[in-house]
């Protein structure tokens, strides 16, 4: 199944550019990377990036269970397992990337219709999944709203837990959609009144999942119109147009890798993502996600988050009607 | 390794400066905040209470206690936002509701920020508070507070701008065998988990490591794998091969049966850790384990003595709490704790914990704050540690067996093999039942317990026996009340307490 997918536009080039630039050469200290470069990455920003080859996030799995250090460009903090296309990824993020989540996920969750004064009744797998993390992370955020959180785990040994929950009048239902299933089948009823808001695989073709994971990244990424949107300082996504060389022909080929924001409406392919962990970051990983560049349409992030560091930047609002 | 505190003015903070500063936490309107919650307000107002009268630790007496019940009650009966202190609530945590309904806790700011602040005193205390330690923590899945106990402790290391290094995960086996991958590399410093969550995670490896390995060698030929292969032909390889740690935070259950093979498996240093659900706040024995210390500066601590709570149960008097820093060392009674929590302080709360007071002077780690001991639960509770359910639980369900299958009386015994307790039902058949076939059933009644049956699933509870029995041996409670469950599963530093148990710490 093919997902959509667009990116900010370039309008915020010169920080992105930046940004790249230093990813680059932090991920230059990862014994991963450096065996697969060769040598330090030359010149700067996207244009650095494009001379990259792609690697296929089963490397990127493959050399942490080898050795997780490999994967290392900095002191991890948290190592969270995020789903893709159906498998689990290891992610390691630092402690400023932890800082920069929270705002990322508050953001992400905004986006998602959820505000100020929501109370969420969450079904959360267990950690290590990314999942776990999300109300602890908008604990420490500005988004002031109440979580009541449940795991499947427990409810399948005592489901009167989700009673008290469902009694404090939830006005979102925050669950994965197979979660939903189960959690129908072990208490009978959902709460009455709250919106549901199902999180996902960002590979999940469902339309109504407006939360997803993606490798290399704590905070979620949302679907507020249908399409998927990542803030551009978490994850940059390019795509190997379909057609073109396949990803180990890829290594070189930089005419079949575009970033999505320069494809072509309707130009469909398989995504690769760049990320900027400040840990572990993920360099034109393949993620095995086909996806489709949507038609133009507005741009409704009203902010982005400047990850590098350890404070969290507040950006000017970006906004494109084309 | 160094000693280190997180907060030396107070952790080590004079008698008198620790008084004074409950003294002020009382005066700074902790009452009169509290009165506002409608789980106070008719019982104080029945009882009389001025809520500006009590103005310190020795004003508390004039405050009726609260129980585990009497919360619980509350929350059935008025709006949960009647009940709250605060409107910045933020999230909540749950208990098991072993013995009842869950009890559900409102987690404001404030209340992580008193996490957070414990979680690093702690984590100093058993660590030296070194930078760039890595920590392996297996929690229990959303609403316990163990879930999020590995993010306070991390989120409140990165405020302090301490980094350390975490992979957090579940205490389920599929879960530790999918972190085990990664963490076997890692090399983890502390581990924090239940302790018998982490010996059973240590028979794993003992029990997985030789084909582990040599699966990992066909998948990757290389030289790390091919030494991990030879390393067990060699010798038998445990959990202090693999993972290395030689901190341990455990918390959940008592650590003392556990204390000597989870030193042996590990190699690590065992601490026990004190947490409720209730009252976000994390005590810890020092590296003197002479008990936990009780951070008296986050609440007042009282004890009920076993001579008044036996007068309670016999002549139904109001028993007398003495505030713990008065109580003399060996004192053992119930924990009544007063919080200094906003979203729902805790006054005069009854948390059925027996303890014993260790010592109330300064310790040889240098902190003040006294030191108790758990020994065990007021309430009917069969407690195999993190496995437990309640003794009404069982009644009902075997008074729900067949009339040809029913036990006319039954007591069930813990007793431990090596570190794993096992359940023991002694059933005495009621007339014209068969004993086999109540046998079979009482069994099935019992692995029908989804709690039971989850530990045996896991490998952390034996699976339990029944025994038909002719009679019920009368054993009864310090206050002649018969018991129902006959706890042997202590070893001999716990058989030595006057009541012995199960439950430790609880999270």
């Amino acid at each position: 199944m093919t997902i959509h997918l667009q990116q900010e536009p370039r309008t915020a080039g010169g920080g992105i550019d930046a940004a790249i630039t230093d990813v680059l050469t932090l991920a230059w200290r990862a014994p991963f990377y450096r065996r697969r470069w060769g040598r330090r990455p030359s010149g700067a920003g996207t244009e650095a990036l494009s001379r990259l080859p792609v690697i296929a996030v089963e490397d990127w799995q493959r050399a942490i269970r080898r050795d997780p250090a490999q994967v290392l460009a900095g002191m991890p903090a948290l190592w969270t397992l995020v789903g893709c296309a159906g498998r689990d990824v290891w992610t390691p993020l630092a402690h400023a990337d932890l800082v920069a989540s929270s705002a990322q996920a508050a953001s992400a969750l905004r986006k998602a219709g959820i505000h100020d004064g929501d109370r969420i009744f969450s079904v959360l797998p267990a950690a290590p999944s990314s999942w776990n993390a999300l109300p602890y992370l908008i604990l420490r955020s500005d988004l002031a709203v109440e979580f009541l959180t449940v795991s499947l785990e427990t409810l399948r040994l005592k489901p009167d837990l989700a009673a008290f929950p469902i009694s404090r009048d939830p006005t979102v239902l925050l669950t994965s959609r197979q979660a939903m299933m189960e959690l129908v089948q072990l208490i009978g009823a959902l709460p009455s009144g709250a919106r549901t808001v199902f999180y996902g695989d960002a590979a999940d073709p469902d339309p109504g999942v407006s939360l997803a994971a993606l490798p290399g990244c704590l905070a979620p990424g949302s679907r507020p119109s249908g399409t998927w949107c990542f803030d551009p300082f978490v994850m940059l996504p390019e795509i190997i147009v379909e057609g073109a060389s396949s990803i180990e022909g890829a290594s070189g080929a930089a005419g079949a890798l575009l970033p999505v924001g320069d494809a072509p409406v309707g130009t469909t392919g398989s995504l690769v993502i760049t990320t900027f962990s400040q840990a572990g970051p993920l360099i034109r990983v393949a993620t095995g996600i086909r996806l489709q560049t949507p038609s133009p349409k507005t741009w409704i992030s009203t902010s982005t988050s400047d990850i590098r560091g350890t404070q969290v930047a507040r950006r000017a609002s970006v906004t494109n009607a084309s | 390794m160094p000693m280190a505190y997180y907060e030396p003015g107070i952790e080590c903070a004079s008698a008198g400066d620790l008084r004074a500063a409950q003294d002020a936490a009382l005066a700074g309107g902790l009452i009169r905040r509290a009165m506002a919650s409608a789980l106070y307000r008719s019982l104080w107002q029945a009882a009389g209470v001025d809520p500006d009268a009590v103005r310190q630790v020795d004003d508390l007496r004039r405050l009726p206690y609260i129980s585990g019940s009497i919360l619980r009650q509350a929350w059935a009966t008025y709006d949960p936002d009647d009940i709250l202190c605060t409107r910045d609530v933020r999230t909540w945590f749950a208990t098991s509701g072993t013995t009842g309904a869950p009890k559900w806790t409102p987690y404001g700011r404030a209340e992580v920020d008193l996490l957070q602040r414990t979680a690093l005193r702690v984590f100093y205390m058993c660590t030296g508070g070194t930078e760039g330690l890595r920590c392996l923590v297996f929690g229990t899945p959303a609403p316990f507070i163990s879930d999020g106990a590995g993010y306070f402790s991390l989120f409140g290391q990165i405020e302090r701008g301490v980094r350390i290094e975490y992979v957090l995960t579940s205490y389920s086996v599929e879960q530790a065998r999918v972190a085990l991958r990664l963490v076997t590399a890692r090399r983890p410093d502390a581990i924090i988990a239940f302790p018998s969550v982490a010996l059973r995670l240590a028979e794993m490896i003992v029990a997985e490591a030789p084909a582990g390995a040599l699966a990992a060698y066909r998948k990757d030929h290389t030289l790390r794998n091919l030494a991990a292969v030879l390393a067990t032909r060699v010798i038998q390889i445990s959990a202090r091969h693999v993972l290395g740690a030689r901190v341990g935070i455990f918390a959940g259950e008592t650590l003392a049966p556990f204390r000597e093979p989870l030193s042996r498996s590990y190699g690590l240093e065992p601490f026990e850790l004190y947490a409720m659900t209730e009252f976000p706040c994390f005590h810890l024995d020092c590296r003197e384990h002479a008990g936990m210390h009780l951070w008296v500066d986050t609440c007042v601590p009282e004890v009920i003595t076993h001579a008044e709570l036996t007068r309670e149960e016999v002549h139904g008097t109001a028993p007398q709490a003495i505030p713990l820093l008065d109580a003399p060392a060996g004192t053992t009674g119930e924990l009544v704790l007063t919080t200094f929590t906003e979203a729902l302080p805790l006054i005069r709360y009854r948390t059925s914990d027996l303890v014993e007071v260790v010592a109330t002077d300064r310790c040889g780690c240098g902190r003040t704050h006294p030191r108790v001991r758990i020994l065990g639960r007021r309430d009917d509770l069969i407690n195999m540690g993190l496995i437990r359910f309640s003794t009404v639980e069982l009644e009902t369900r075997l008074q729900a067996l067949p009339a040809e299958a029913a036990p006319a009386a039954w007591q069930i015994h813990i007793v431990r093999e090596g570190y794993k307790p096992r359940p023991i039902l002694q059933v005495v058949p009621g007339p014209g039942v068969d004993a086999a076939r109540l046998a079979t059933a009482a069994k099935q009644t019992l692995l029908d317990i989804p709690v039971l049956r989850a530990g045996c699933d896991v490998g952390i509870v034996l699976e339990p026996l029944v025994s038909i029995v002719d009679r019920i041996a009368e054993e009864r409670t310090w206050s002649g009340k018969p018991r129902r469950v006959i706890d042997r599963s202590g070893t001999s530093a716990a058989a030595s307490m006057p009541h012995p148990a199960g439950p430790g710490g609880r999270v």
